[in-house]
């Protein structure tokens, strides 16, 4: 008897579990757009919430282990606050770095959520930003972020001083439309999830194009407005295929592998919800008796992030929770 | 261009739409009239809002629990949907076929509603009907979910003859008995919801519509003199073909589009306002088998639509208020913060939106005023209109120094009221306004204190405007 | 009726929301509570005993001055039949007294139309905050509902003293009732004329106040001292209300903060309200109610609790008989109402009932939709 994987070998994923409830405060998540996650293993998820409901706006830093640690920032543009935060991004000192596509600026806290400074322009010129959609830092510290309204990609030193930029509007190679989530590999790489234009694009750390992948649709290999994109350790790339409801998984030559559609069960603060409401507990399992699939899905998932042990997390931003899933070494008994 | 053409291009798409600012107005009489309502009634030919760009920029539209996210969404898409008759027979709809959040609580679901609304309210009766009477939350706000074999509900039955398609009565007679009501509400039994997920921990779902043939009376039902073993969609079936649905559907649209009726509960005994419109318009339902879209055809290409004496002979509902004033001063286009206070305005005039009193749904015409709500309308309408920093007033400005390089405060006057309606006021309410501009004489714009002036002049008269009892109608 | 500054007048402060009544009005001594309360328990030795079973939560101090005085009444297991756990419906059938059907008229517009049935005072009930709520919605009742009352009035974005009286003199003389020129039209004359008028009377209330007193800067302290200017202004306005900030006492998360500084506002602004009142020697008439659409659920879930069933209210006044109305619901799991939530025993309608039969002197039937035995909470 011989196997076919068809030259799949080595991957082997499996769900792990989820993290987080819906919630405007405290341990749970309201329309989090993205997050990043330490070395020591905190995750800042960034919560977009909306504007009647500002209380739900803010960076909530937990563990993957659904330990709450504590929240920061508010609904305002005062220093310190946020109106529409789309990501996150750490330095190599723990300093968090979040973006605000609105007020067109980039605040520093430091790792326990302490206000230091911000920076940022409204406009198109050099350095200057039209709605900040991604955030990446780079093995030197330096700061990218994805100009999504002006169609391309900035280079910044942290206190926000312009080195150096890509890109511009269109649908060639190199060009981009209405841009969103970035991902660097180990080689410095950089993966721009080219939202608009339903593909990722691989360029060289100084903004040389080097492939591209996906196209529009909702086949194998396809994106749907593609809007998170994160690299592993061994170069596989995976794509929050957001209007998709799924996360794909390439290879580094851009093969398609597999996707994550969720296998969500309750995670221990959702137990906890349920545990203090018993009339949710029946309402709810006469829903998943008829329809398990909704519950455990993705939906609009948003950002993809890669932990210290190599587990996968995925921002189920309607669901208001993460899923997290392994890449196991040894192959997974399903 | 004609003047008439304005006006009457305003008056069209103050019904037919939320209004227009005054470039689009222009735009459209250059197209000409039937074009223009060729359009409307049209939607697919004119541009689709970006749903993926809406969605980007709030991605809380997207599944949104919150009732008030259901409720700025829908506002939004009325001020900026290019599709804007599609936006005004939702609304329509939405205030004949009355739901409201306050029971159902899921914002969701009124969401969802509306959307039938949107999508096919202006195509065939039946088809409309078929979509109401499956859709989840009116199934839950009026009791079907509530209806079965062995325990029947009535109250869904009878309010989907009474409220939604034959009325009480027409020409003094009663258009239905007890007996139909009652084989109506049994041909709904099973008309049900499949089990939704409760709000924790991960929010609501979507209801979805379930039948369940074992809950069903399946016996022999005599409605409207037809005997059969009918389920609801026989029942719609009946329903469209009876001539009390065409004149109720007619009147609706003659009430909402054209001038108020009286109040509804009085249509039994109260002859239309208009009979020959409503014949026109019930000849259009029969030739076109049922099509509101036909129906809305012959209302806007009728001279009883484009007569002067309809022209703001409406007293504008508190939606209506608060959309056209945004989308004529350009203060909410595409996707930045603030629309939610402004989509709470309508609320505060009385007008919660999504959530309306009863299943009898808003009282209308001048029942929206009382001391409290105009005041309301009177401030807000005063403070975006008289707000020279929006573009879309910024722009009636500089036409108004188009007008010459000085002009006298009865062409000022004019000018303001032609370009922001245009208005017609009572002479007694003219004078008055005349005077009052009179106070400062001439308008000049040449120096920049001059300019300043104008502009500051412009704002308040613009205020004056907006407070007038005038103003109030549309 | 003829009204005078002595008619008996009724304020209310609506806790918008559901306000936790286990941890406002706390039992304690019941060991229940702290089991099924293990993240949000008040610790035994922070609780403001109030009996020997019952303490107030810890920020409630000044609340408690007026135990002391006896001039409160504390509602407990208070609620209605069949509890809706939505706050639109829930807040619905506190202000339409209809907890089936859906109602369109509320307790307080009716109450209003009883007291001044001819409409002679614009200003009989006066709601503070945007959209009235629809405890005061009857047809033919005018209510003024004022978001701020020192900016309250027409043509308010006018600037300039001047052009602003210039303005709503031209607006005076356009809505002068003109006979004729249509029925709709009249009607607008005429109520465009009653605003102004309601406007101008209102306006004065600030510019008559003094006050040793200051509110806190939050918008309950604000109202709370609106009220306040217009009961002292000497209007004949008999209802006032006003409704603290949407959905604030919706406590799902993060409860322990975020309920002691409301509780704390709402004692402090009623412990100001009454002082400021009592220093202009005019508390004597005024009765404040404060209530919520609903309590919360007995379990904690970890963070906040979730929408529930019975809950607290209070009344204070000088002619208030304090003590406790009503009986504190049972925590067992047996007689706990379905979906973990406390058992209503003292309907509001009762407590409305005595308001309008013992303190308005109104027949309490027509507007509560029934017959409730009466809370004698009225010395």
């Amino acid at each position: 008897m011989s196997t076919h994987l068809f030259g799949l070998t080595n991957r082997t994923y499996k769900y792990s579990h989820a993290v987080g409830r819906a919630e405007f405060a405290g341990t749970g998540f309201r329309n989090a757009t993205d997050m990043a996650i330490a070395p020591d293993g905190t995750v800042y998820v960034c919560n977009r919430s909306y504007e009647n409901r500002p209380d739900g706006v803010h960076v909530t830093a937990i563990t993957l282990d659904e330990e709450y640690i504590t929240e920061f920032g508010a609904y305002g543009e005062a220093d310190g606050e946020f109106m529409w935060p789309t990501s996150v991004a750490l330095d190599s000192k723990g300093n968090l770095y979040l973006a605000d596509e609105w007020l067109n600026r980039i605040s520093k806290f430091t790792k326990d959520g302490e206000f230091v400074s911000k920076w940022g322009t409204a406009g198109s010129g050099d350095g200057e930003l039209n709605g900040p959609a991604g955030l990446a830092i780079d093995a030197d510290d330096n700061m990218i972020v994805v100009d999504s309204g002006n169609n391309r990609i900035q280079k910044f030193a942290l206190d926000g001083k312009y080195i150096s930029q890509f890109g511009s509007k269109g649908s060639d190679d190199g060009q981009f439309n209405l841009p969103w989530g970035i991902a660097l590999d180990g080689e410095g790489h950089i993966y721009i999830a080219d939202w608009r234009n339903d593909r990722i694009q691989k360029f060289t750390a100084d903004g040389q194009h080097e492939a591209s992948i996906g196209s529009t649709g909702s086949g194998v290999g396809q994106l749907n407005r593609p809007n998170g994109v994160a690299v592993d350790a061994d170069g596989d790339i995976y794509v929050a295929d957001w209007m998709n409801n799924r996360v794909e998984v390439f290879a580094p030559t851009g093969r398609y592998i597999t996707e994550f559609r969720g296998e969500a069960e309750l995670s221990k603060w959702g137990r906890d919800k349920l545990a203090s409401n018993p009339d949710m507990i029946r309402q709810r399992s006469l829903a998943y008796a008829n329809n398990p699939g909704y519950e455990k899905n993705l939906c609009h998932p948003c950002s993809v992030k890669i932990d210290p042990q190599g587990r996968i997390a995925i921002i189920d931003h309607t669901r208001n929770r993460i899923q997290v899933y392994v890449k196991e070494a040894v192959p997974a008994l399903v | 261009m004609a003047e008439q053409d304005i006006a009457l291009m305003s008056h069209l798409m103050r019904r037919a739409g939320f209004g227009a600012s005054r470039d689009e107005i222009e735009a459209k009489v250059a197209q000409g009239y039937d074009k223009v309502v060729h359009e409307l009634l049209n939607p697919e030919t004119q541009e689709a809002i970006e749903e993926d760009l809406l969605i980007r920029y709030n991605p809380s539209y997207y599944e949104a629990a919150a009732i008030e996210n259901n409720v700025q969404q829908w506002v939004w898409r009325m001020i900026n949907s290019p599709r804007q008759l599609q936006e005004k027979v939702a609304l329509f709809w939405h205030m004949i076929f009355c739901a409201g959040h306050s029971k159902i609580d899921s914002g969701q679901e009124m969401g969802l509603m509306v959307d039938i609304f949107r999508q096919d309210g202006m195509g065939r009766f039946d088809n409309l009907l078929l979509k109401l009477s499956t859709n989840p939350g009116m199934m839950y706000y009026l009791d079907n979910t509530e209806s079965h074999k062995s325990n029947l509900n009535e109250n869904y039955g009878r309010e989907l003859l009474e409220l939604f398609s034959l009325g009480v009565g027409m020409d003094e007679g009663f258009n239905y008995s007890e007996d139909d009501v009652k084989a109506c509400a049994g041909a709904f039994t099973g008309w049900n919801i499949a089990p939704p997920y409760p709000p924790f921990p991960h929010g609501r779902s979507p209801w979805e519509f379930r039948f369940d043939p074992a809950d069903h009376d399946n016996s022999e039902k005599t409605f409207l003199g037809e005997t059969g073993k009918w389920n609801g969609d026989d029942i719609i079936e009946i329903v469209c073909k009876q001539p009390a649905t065409a004149r109720f559907v007619a009147r609706h649209l003659y009430n909402y589009f054209v001038a108020d009726e009286p109040q509804i509960p009085s249509w039994r005994l109260t002859p239309p306002r208009d009979q020959a419109a409503i014949e026109a318009m019930e000849k259009a339902y029969w030739e076109s088998d049922h099509s509101i879209k036909a129906m809305l055809e012959v209302l806007f290409t009728s001279n009883f639509f484009k007569d002067e004496a309809v022209r703001y002979a409406k007293v504008k509902n508190p939606t209506e208020m608060v959309v056209s004033l945004l989308r004529m001063t350009g203060e909410y286009q595409g996707y930045k913060p603030g629309l939610f206070e402004y989509s709470q305005e309508p609320k505060y005039m009385g007008m919660d939106l999504m959530n309306p009193p009863t299943v009898e749904g808003w009282h209308t015409g001048r029942e929206w005023i009382d001391s409290g709500t105009l005041v309301e309308r009177i401030n807000f309408a005063s403070d975006i209109l008289g707000n020279t920093e929006l573009p879309g007033v910024r722009s009636l400005v500089n036409r108004l120094m188009g007008l010459g390089d000085k002009i006298s405060p009865e062409q000022f006057v004019n000018g303001c009221l032609d370009l922001t309606g245009p208005v017609v006021l009572t002479s007694d309410t003219m004078g008055l306004m005349i005077a009052h501009a009179s106070k400062e004489g001439d308008l000049s714009h040449g120096t920049d204190a001059e300019k300043d002036s104008f502009v500051r002049r412009s704002g308040e008269m613009f205020q004056m405007i907006a407070a007038t009892a005038e103003f109030q109608f549309e | 009726m003829v009204s005078t500054q002595k008619d008996p007048v009724l304020a209310v402060l609506s806790l918008s929301g559901g306000n936790d009544g286990l941890n406002t009005v706390i039992p304690r001594n019941n060991g229940l509570y702290r089991d099924f309360r293990p993240t949000l328990a008040v610790p035994e030795d922070q609780i403001i005993p109030i009996n020997d079973d019952l303490g107030f939560h810890p920020t409630m101090g000044p609340l408690k001055k007026f135990w002391d005085e006896g001039k409160l009444a504390i509602f407990v297991g208070i609620g209605y039949p069949t509890p809706s756990y939505s706050h639109f419906r829930s807040m619905d059938i506190w202000h339409t007294c209809e907890p089936e059907a859906i109602g369109t008229e509320g307790w307080l517009g009716r109450a209003t139309k009883q007291l001044d049935p001819n409409s002679e005072n614009v200003l009989t009930a006066v709601n503070f905050g945007r959209g009235l709520p629809r405890a005061l919605v009857m047809d033919g009742v005018p209510v003024a509902s004022v978001g701020n009352l020192e900016t309250y009035g027409l043509l308010t974005g006018i600037d300039g003293e001047a052009q602003r009286n210039e303005a709503l003199d031209v607006f005076g003389r356009m809505y002068a009732p003109a006979i004729g020129t249509g029925s709709v039209m009249d009607y607008i004359h005429q109520t465009g004329t009653d605003a102004l008028k309601g406007a101008d009377i209102l306006s004065t209330a600030p510019d008559s106040y003094t006050s040793d007193v200051e509110y806190s800067p939050t918008a309950i302290g604000q109202y709370m001292k609106n009220i306040a200017q217009t009961h002292l202004a000497g209007f004949g306005t008999r209802v006032l209300y006003t409704t603290s900030p949407y959905n604030g006492f919706d406590s799902h998360a993060n409860q322990a903060q975020a309920n002691a500084g409301l509780l704390a506002d709402v004692s402090n602004t009623v412990d100001t309200f009454y002082t400021d009142l009592r220093n202009h020697n005019a508390s004597d008439n005024v009765t404040l109610l404060l209530f919520s659409e609903f309590g919360r659920r007995i379990t904690d879930n970890g963070s906040g609790t979730d929408h529930g069933a019975a809950g607290v209210a209070f009344a204070i006044g000088e002619h208030v008989k304090g003590g406790i109305y009503g009986e504190y619901p049972s925590l067992e799991l047996s007689k706990q109402e379905e979906g973990g939530n406390l058992k209503f025993n003292l309907d509001f309608r009762s407590v409305y009932s005595t308001i309008l039969e013992d303190w308005f002197k109104l027949d309490a039937e027509p507007i509560v939709g029934g017959n409730f035995e009466r809370v004698k909470f009225f010395a």
